[in-house]
């Protein structure tokens, strides 16, 4: 009787441990897709600069590369992918349709998690240098401006015509456990000079 | 369910010990399941918990209406504009304590284009502001009072249509903005203000003070980035490199070549013959026109606005009035300004009770140079002014917060030692974090038989007020809390409001050479019991109760008078008879003093500071809270009645002729402030630049104008993956505590 307590125990405890188990799995495939896309990601951007156009990285991929993101201060590198959905924010960074593109005139918006991809945001400070690779090869250059939390729900688009600003965005605050939060925080820049050719 | 089961099928079906085996297997299972949950949830809410924390913190109603102009008041537009100038013009006429001023600002727009100025400037905190003129060169045009909204939309309708305007708004008690639309190339527009306020008495000196210069403001991280309510809200954040700006607008580099400079005079007619005059931070001339007044007049012309005037008036000996009652007559009711001071104490028999004395000292940036200076020998003469008996503490703050001990401590030798080595080696810079300061000296309550006071140093440049005021209210009890304002500018409005609620006494210093002389009258005001429940006594014929603001009378300090004023409605000044009892408390010694109120000083302007005097205790009314829709609807009212600017009401003039052609846009200009005298450009926005610094430069995405922005939807972007992290640790633990557990069941069973 007891022997066949003490045997449920230990079952349910391994039912306990495989349910931990699934959980540090779900966590674990979180970051690894995170990670692992990148580096897919990096010979999708290679063919981008090519000459290829939308570039799946994978044959079931619904986005391509549109950019390659650098911070040099940081040792910072990102492939930015087409169209900020949440399935595509979980391989990287994205774009936000309806903005200018990256290094064009306009504003430009990235997104990306704050717990992966744009984690470095927090480590952003005003006027560090932010390199931009469009799908044509040439770089942009960008130098970090000011940065704010911002209410989601009420966010709104500025346009400075004649300027190139980029503007990058993660959720808020960083170190929070639950998703889901309407906070923001945006990080911006603009360009300077004229855009450099050659690609590198 | 077993009874069901055991009576219908299993018992028959399978052997007893197999039933037994199933039921409590099935309970195990159900356990195990029921604990995995409870753990989750327990994990959950420990997830939870920081987060919802985190939304608490942040404060709710930071968004506030920070002057703005209008149309294109884009930075790109800053660069290419020159802004307008500015010059102002400072006449005070003093009667008795009863001061009317009169300011006239030049706009003078020196660009080729359409301009809108928007200046941010200083008024003292219990100004009365009653009027407003618009001169177009002979042109005159009164201003009107409206609510706050309905004025801000009047003067938008007006400059949008191409009129003159003018709008006078007050962003705190003690800082107003005036707005001017529609200068037109090479014009120059004069706004005229004019205010009521009343001199102040104590120890034996009058003064009025004058102030010329909003001090950069600090604004709390938290309280900056929360606000919502679009762009103009989160305007601090705008400005650009090497360029200051607060919440209140840009801030003028020392380096720039242009003032905004200011001229002054002061004709003072003290009532009484005078016994001396100064003004401790201007070069004056003073002309004596007869025995009791005097006209003053800045004696090198035009000075910076970047340092309090302060003019200050000893009456000759025995000539000081013991009590004054300035009075005027407003449709049918009397009002009524009441300055008396009470007989001194018997000095000898005065009980001094032991004390515990907690210094906080503002080390932020804004103090650094001279300030600094000043508040350091202020606490160290405090720390002189120490018996053995007392006991005492420092606490220091900037960005953040320390102190010399953990909590009071004997005044003894060796303590008072480390004191004032603690405060020399003080420097200031940093950020200007006071709220955990004030929690920490008055989290702790006064012990009984001790007084507990906190002699609070700091130039006040803070924006969050109000969280600051409702902190004091909450935490008060028995404490006792003097705020001591230090250097060329301080927020006279914190000082003076955070000692009212403190009830304690505020105490200016403006240079070193002050500090001995004002910290003995503040230590022999601390050395002493206050006065304490006075009231007042009405004849007979006031039955209908005189409206007396402040009420209750606060308690009162050595040197301080009683100072009121009063409403009687329906009766007129020469219906005024008998006298007005005033009486009190000191320690067990009770006094009265019978006043006549036949033989009145009348002087206009006292209803104007009747009237704010009841607006300042309407708003007051938040700490015993009133919510504030009831004192929004009872101040307004009295604002509206009295024409006073205030925080729910503008003035606003406005010039019914179009002139802007209609193809000539408009541009929007800040003026930039000075910055107060004394102060270091790079250590008060170099020390916000630290912290500040990624907010201090362009934020494209928020530069919200509103015509060029369009709504952005953000998706979501953070991934549960550290929660299911947690998870996952939580479910392991416990599962591996169950493992546990059944060993030892097992080992129990193998030896049983």
């Amino acid at each position: 009787m007891a022997a066949a307590k003490h045997w449920t125990l230990a079952g349910a405890g391994a039912l306990l441990i495989g349910v931990g188990l699934w959980q540090a799995g779900e966590s674990a495939y979180i970051e690894a897709k995170a990670w692992l896309a990148q580096g897919l990601l990096s010979e999708a951007w290679a063919a981008t600069l090519d000459g290829e156009r939308q570039v799946k990285p994978w044959p079931w991929a619904d986005t391509w590369p549109v950019a390659r993101l650098q911070v040099p201060a940081l040792g910072i590198e990102r492939i930015v992918l087409a169209g900020a959905s949440g399935r595509t924010l979980a391989f990287g960074p994205a774009h936000l349709d309806g903005t200018a593109q990256a290094g064009a005139p306009g504003h430009a918006v990235l997104t990306g998690h704050r717990d992966t991809h744009f984690r470095f945001l927090r480590d952003l400070r005003p006027g560090m240098e932010l390199r931009v690779q469009g799908s044509d090869g040439a770089w942009h250059s960008y130098r970090t401006g000011g940065s704010t939390v911002l209410d989601a729900r009420r966010a709104r688009l500025s346009q400075d015509p004649g300027q190139r600003d980029l503007t990058l965005v993660t959720c808020y605050p960083f170190d929070a456990l639950v998703p889901g939060g309407p906070l923001r925080y945006a990080v911006s820049a603009r360009a300077e000079g004229v855009p450099a050719t050659a690609a590198q | 369910m077993p009874h069901v089961t055991d009576n219908l099928t299993f018992t028959g079906v399978f052997p007893p010990r197999t039933v037994a085996f199933c039921r409590s297997a099935v309970a195990t299972v159900l356990a195990t399941l029921c604990l995995a949950v409870l753990l989750l949830l327990l994990g959950g809410l420990f997830v939870l918990a920081p987060t919802r924390i985190s939304f608490a913190q942040t404060p709710q109603n930071t968004a506030e209406a920070v002057p703005a102009g209008l149309f294109f008041h884009a930075d790109r537009e800053e660069a290419a504009l020159e802004a307008p100038l500015l010059k102002s013009e400072v006449q005070i006429a003093v009667n008795g304590t009863v001061a009317r001023v009169k300011l006239r600002q030049h706009f003078l727009n020196p660009s080729t284009a359409w301009v809108e100025g928007v200046y941010v400037f200083p008024l003292p905190e219990r100004s009365a502001v009653d009027r407003l003129i618009l001169w177009v060169g002979e042109k005159r045009i009164k201003g009107q009072i409206l609510e706050r909204a309905q004025a801000r939309k009047a003067y938008d309708t007006a400059a949008a249509k191409g009129q003159r305007a003018s709008l006078l708004s007050s962003e705190r008690p003690n800082v107003f903005t005036t707005s001017v639309a529609n200068i037109g190339p090479g014009q120059e527009v004069v706004v005229e203000i004019e205010y009521q306020d009343a001199a102040r008495f104590d120890d034996g000196l009058y003064s009025l003070r004058f102030p010329m210069v909003v001090a950069p403001r600090y604004s709390p991280p938290g309280s900056l980035e929360m606000a919502q309510d679009g762009a103009t809200a989160l305007a601090p954040v705008r400005g650009t490199p090497g360029r200051g700006r607060d919440l209140f607008g840009p801030v003028r580099h020392p380096d720039d070549p242009v003032p905004s400079p200011l001229s002054l005079s002061v004709a003072l007619d003290a009532g009484v013959p005078l016994a001396g005059i100064e003004s401790p931070y201007h070069a004056v001339n003073i002309l004596e026109t007869d025995a009791r007044r005097r006209l003053v007049t800045l004696a090198d012309g035009p000075v910076p606005a970047n340092r309090d005037f302060v003019l200050e008036w000893r009456p000759a000996l025995g000539g000081a009035p013991l009590a004054s009652v300035f009075a005027q007559e407003v449709a049918g009711d009397s009002f009524l300004l009441v300055t008396l001071l009470p007989p001194a104490g018997d000095r000898e028999a005065v009980v001094r009770p032991p004390r515990d004395v907690i210094l906080v000292i503002d080390t932020s940036g804004s103090m650094h140079g001279a300030s600094m200076a000043q508040a350091k020998t202020a606490v160290l003469r405090a720390l002189a002014g120490l018996r053995p008996e007392d006991r005492f503490n420092v606490i220091r703050f900037a960005s953040g917060t320390s102190s010399l001990f953990g909590d009071v401590r004997a005044a003894s030798a060796q303590n008072l030692r480390r004191g004032a080595r603690f405060v020399e080696t003080l420097k200031a810079e940093g950020g200007t974090q006071m709220m955990p300061a004030l929690i920490k000296a008055l989290a702790k309550p006064a012990q009984v038989g001790r007084l507990r006071q906190v002699l609070f140093l700091t130039d006040g440049a803070v924006s969050n007020e109000a969280e600051l005021f409702e902190i004091i209210a909450g935490l008060l009890g028995e404490t006792r809390l003097f705020t001591v304002g230090i250097g060329s500018a301080p927020n006279s409005y914190f000082m003076r409001k955070a000692s009212e609620l403190g009830h304690g006494s505020f105490t200016h210093i403006g240079k070193v050479e002050e500090v001995a002389a004002r910290m003995d009258s503040l230590l022999s005001k601390l050395e002493q019991a206050a006065l304490t429940g006075l009231t007042t006594a009405w004849p007979v014929w006031a039955e209908t109760g005189p409206e007396i603001y402040p009420s209750p009378l606060p308690d009162l300090y050595d040197g301080e008078p009683v100072s009121f004023t009063a409403r009687v409605p329906g009766m007129g000044l020469a219906a005024l008879k008998g006298a007005l009892t005033l009486g009190g408390q000191r320690g067990d010694q009770g006094w009265s003093t019978p006043l006549a109120l036949d033989s009145l000083h009348p002087a206009e302007g006292v209803a104007a500071i009747w009237a704010r005097a009841k607006i300042a205790q309407i708003e007051d009314g938040v700490f015993a809270g009133i919510d504030e829709e009831t004192r929004r609807a009872a101040a307004l009212k009295v604002a509206l009645d009295h024409r006073l600017v205030t925080k729910y009401s503008s003035l606003v003039a406005i010039d019914p002729d179009p002139v802007r052609p209609d193809d000539a846009a408009l541009h929007s200009q800040d003026i930039p402030r000075a910055l107060p005298a004394g102060w270091d450009f790079d250590h008060v926005f170099g020390a916000q630049v630290k912290e500040m610094k990624l907010r201090a430069l362009p934020a494209p995405l928020l530069k919200t104008a509103p015509f060029d922005s369009a709504p952005i939807s953000l998706p979501q972007t953070a991934t549960p993956a550290a929660l299911h992290a947690l998870a996952a640790l939580a479910l392991v633990c416990g599962g591996l505590y169950v493992l546990l557990l059944s060993r030892r069941l097992g080992r129990a069973h193998g030896r049983g």
